[in-house]
């Protein structure tokens, strides 16, 4: 008889535990993370620790699981107007992409890192220019981009992304001439 | 009951539910007849799913899908510097489809902007490239360079460009005098 009640108690225990842990795991979150995105873990407000692609738990009050996208995103900047480093005028449109190359410090350093940095990106094209000699031609374009690229990714790096595949749409520069008459006006 | 047979069942509950992700919950996923689909298990592309119903245990895999039906673009009234120093306002319509699953997906993070950002970025470099006379006299050949462009940076990223038209392509402002 006792061995009976005992069983009963038991059973009724063991029913309420697993009840108690249930409600517990149902709090947690499966995130699942493909093999272009990366998670960034926060717990116990350390520093964001990287996940790769898999499937992941996360406990809403104890850790944060985020997802970044690593894809590009495209960036089209038009007429832009700029100044070179002989005062010349200039107009310049690009194009490239834009990638999160460290998920961890995109998320930290911004809230909304992608459109953030098309802030950044147009401020530093014009320093960027202000530091090249325009050159139309294709050598000169080429040779352009490569230093516009360097000087974006430069004021990127320390937000976690960078610039690829950038290509100048559009270049023209004024004629010197006009542009110092312009310019003493 | 035994109190054994209610540990057991408690347990493997609790293993169920815990594992979840591991093990993954018997799921389907229908993919319409427009759509097409990557399935990853464990985060890792491993195979691409047509239209039609597809078993996934969900928790372990994941069908990311994609709509193949034709995007339109749309742009209206931009400028451009010419090489000659004039300006020229164009417009243009075109359509483009994705027709590699994969490549589509991992192209952009966005799949729909790429079409537009691929045919205004060549469509620019071509017009800026080119001069007033070529504007007013030989806008086929204009049109056929940029078609052959974005069809082959398109290919490149899973997709198929289906139109490309000017709606308007005019020189607006003549070069400015030195």
């Amino acid at each position: 008889m006792n061995g009976q009640i005992y069983g009963a108690i038991f059973s009724v225990a063991c029913l309420v535990i697993t009840i108690i842990i249930t409600i517990r795991l149902r709090r947690t979150r499966a995130i699942f993370i493909t093999d272009y995105q990366a998670g960034v873990r926060f717990r116990a407000g350390g520093q964001g620790e990287v996940l790769p692609a898999g499937s992941y738990f996360s406990t809403p009050g104890q850790d944060f699981i985020t997802v970044v996208d690593t894809r590009p995103y495209p960036l089209l900047l038009e007429r832009v107007n700029c100044q070179d480093m002989l005062h010349a005028n200039f107009l310049i449109s690009i194009g490239a992409e834009l990638v999160v190359r460290d998920p961890g410090l995109a998320f930290s350093s911004s809230k909304a890192y992608i459109d953030d940095a098309m802030g950044v990106v147009r401020e530093r094209l014009s320093l960027a220019g202000s530091r090249s000699i325009v050159d139309p031609s294709s050598e000169g374009r080429a040779r352009m981009a490569a230093e516009i690229s360097s000087e974006l990714n430069r004021a990127l790096e320390t937000r976690g992304l960078e610039i690829r595949k950038l290509e100048i749409t559009e270049l023209w520069a004024q004629p010197l001439r006009q542009s110092i008459a312009t310019g003493a006006n | 009951m035994e109190p054994l047979t209610v540990v057991f069942i408690c347990a493997g509950l609790i293993g169920l539910y815990a594992l979840r992700t591991r093990v993954g919950i018997p799921s389907s996923h229908s993919i319409l007849p427009f759509q097409g689909g990557l399935l990853y298990r464990r985060g890792c592309p491993v195979r691409e799913v047509g239209p039609g119903r597809h078993r996934v245990f969900v928790g372990r895999e994941k069908i990311i899908f994609l709509d193949k039906r034709p995007m339109q673009v749309n742009v209206e009234r931009r400028g451009v510097t010419l090489a000659d120093g004039a300006t020229a306002v164009y417009g243009f319509t075109a359509s483009a489809e994705v027709r590699d699953v994969r490549k589509a997906l991992y192209s952009s993070a966005n799949y729909t902007q790429l079409p537009g950002f691929v045919t205004l970025c060549v469509t620019r470099t071509v017009l800026n490239r080119s001069q007033s006379s070529q504007i007013r006299y030989a806008q086929p050949a204009l049109t056929e360079e940029i078609v052959n462009a974005c069809r082959s940076r398109l290919a490149e990223a899973g997709f198929e460009l289906l139109s490309f038209r000017f709606s308007h392509l005019v020189v607006a402002a003549p070069p400015p005098a030195n």
